[in-house]
């Protein structure tokens, strides 16, 4: 039987490795029972290369090893079972109540506000920190905990602002102002840093960064509209132009060259962009309405208060018309009367 | 080669009697051992193998023991007592498991009936 060099099998865990194993003494275990089943292929005469990639194919996907890693904590730790069926039960009846709940404050049907307070309770008390905990034990490293946590504020406070937002609960404001410092400040930085030493990165440093820089420079710009404050359609047209004819293209070529296949990531990508952005654009255009509506409001406001005659004139140009209605009136009862 | 559907049930029984007969075992030595036995019909994956090991390590029905092997850590599983004692149960129920399927695969026509 052919022995593998020392660099042959750092191959082969560094492999492991990079598909986060990390539970017990499942790494060695792979590894050995990887580089024995290469060896053999060896035995029977292909080079190293060969019988690796022939050993990566048997395997299937490039997930396969952290399945095996999940089904094995699924299997030994009790706790982490638990967790995994909290997270699935709570993830969908929280989506489902929060999403029947709006249907009914859309349609003012009762209970809407009942079902909203129920749905954000279960999915910021239940399944958040249940997702957390599975993560952690999958991953257990620190590094990534850091993203884990920033996650886990971000949602919890937005699920709480849009909460307290549609409950006219006071409080809403600084909830969904902490929400976006909390993303922009904590949860950007916490992505792009994964993403940037991430082992099965995929494109070129400076595409993370430029993606991450137009999605905090787009999110400050919805965030500035929200709050009426200046520059916010400058903020917003500057990091969606950046995003979309720069940061995406450039990320889907690079990317596009390595992988033969879609990868899941990208469908992800794509959907899930146009889920944030689609419901963003359209309360910016109902924001604007607004912006105009009160714009009207108040200059109309102003002019009456700058020349108070007009105000006079008007109202009394008012009442002549409501006399002459009345005079019109009387005069055609006279009409009927003869 | 049998289906793994078929296998789900029997693996834990079938790791228990080879560690029992062969003694401490690695990963990758109980699937080329299953496969030489059956002539290749059974073929343990190890997506099916390590989480039963890693489970019946944490029952402390085996115990590992690592040692160097060729610029790797080679993870060995063997017996502990309560797992020797319980390798004889289980080997009772397997039988009777197929001798009640002969029961029903032998099956003949009418004999119920008769």
């Amino acid at each position: 039987m052919p022995e593998l060099t020392p660099r042959e099998v750092d191959i082969i865990s560094n492999a492991v490795r990079a598909q986060g194993i990390i539970y017990s003494h499942l790494p060695d275990d792979l590894i050995d029972h990887l580089c024995c089943d290469v060896e053999s292929l060896m035995h029977e005469g292909s080079t190293f290369t060969d019988a690796f990639a022939a050993v990566r194919r048997k395997m299937g996907s490039y997930r396969r090893l952290r399945e095996i890693q999940e089904e094995t904590l699924f299997a030994v730790d009790t706790k982490y079972r638990k967790m995994k069926t909290t997270m699935k039960i709570s993830g969908i009846a929280g989506t489902i109540l929060f999403g029947l709940a709006s249907l009914f404050k859309i349609m003012h049907w009762p209970l809407a506000g009942v079902m909203m307070v129920l749905g954000a309770m279960t999915l910021t008390l239940a399944f958040m920190p249940s997702a957390l905990m599975v993560l952690w034990k999958e991953t257990r490293s620190k590094k990534r905990l850091f993203l884990f946590i920033s996650t886990f504020l971000a949602a919890l406070l937005t699920i709480g602002g849009i909460l307290f937002k549609v409950q006219h609960w006071p409080g809403a404001g600084v909830i969904i102002t902490l929400s976006g410092v909390v993303t922009i400040f904590l949860l950007m930085p916490a992505i792009l840093h994964s993403a940037l030493v991430s082992q099965e990165r995929r494109a070129a440093p400076v595409v993370y960064i430029i993606g991450a820089i137009a999605i905090v420079l787009s999110f400050t710009g919805f965030f500035f509209k929200l709050m009426h404050w200046p520059l916010a359609g400058m903020l917003i047209v500057t990091g969606l132009l950046v995003l979309f004819l720069i940061a995406f293209p450039w990320y889907v070529i690079t990317t596009m060259k390595n992988d033969t296949h879609v990868r899941p990531e990208f469908i992800f990508m794509v959907v899930g962009s146009l889920a944030v952005l689609l419901p963003l654009s359209l309360m910016n255009l109902n924001l604007q309405e607004y912006d105009k509506k009160i714009m009207n409001e108040m200059t109309e406001d102003l002019s009456v208060q700058r020349n108070p005659e007009t105000t006079l004139q008007l109202s009394g140009a008012f009442e002549a018309v409501s006399e002459e209605k009345i005079d019109s009136k009387e005069g055609e009862k006279e009409v009927i009367t003869k | 080669m049998i289906s793994s559907e078929l296998l789900k049930g029997s693996l834990r029984t079938i790791v228990l009697k080879l560690l029992k007969e062969e003694g401490p075992m690695h990963g990758y030595a109980i699937t080329r051992r299953v496969e030489e036995l059956t002539e290749g019909k059974i073929k343990l994956t190890y997506g099916a193998l390590y989480p039963l090991l890693h489970k019946l390590e944490s029952e402390k029905v085996l115990v590992t023991t690592s040692e160097n092997y060729n610029n790797r850590i080679r993870i060995s599983y063997s017996l502990t007592p309560e797992g020797h004692s319980l390798v004889a149960e289980k080997i009772k129920e397997l039988r009777e498991f197929i001798d009640s399927l002969h029961q029903i695969i032998d099956l003949k026509p009418g004999i119920s009936h008769a």
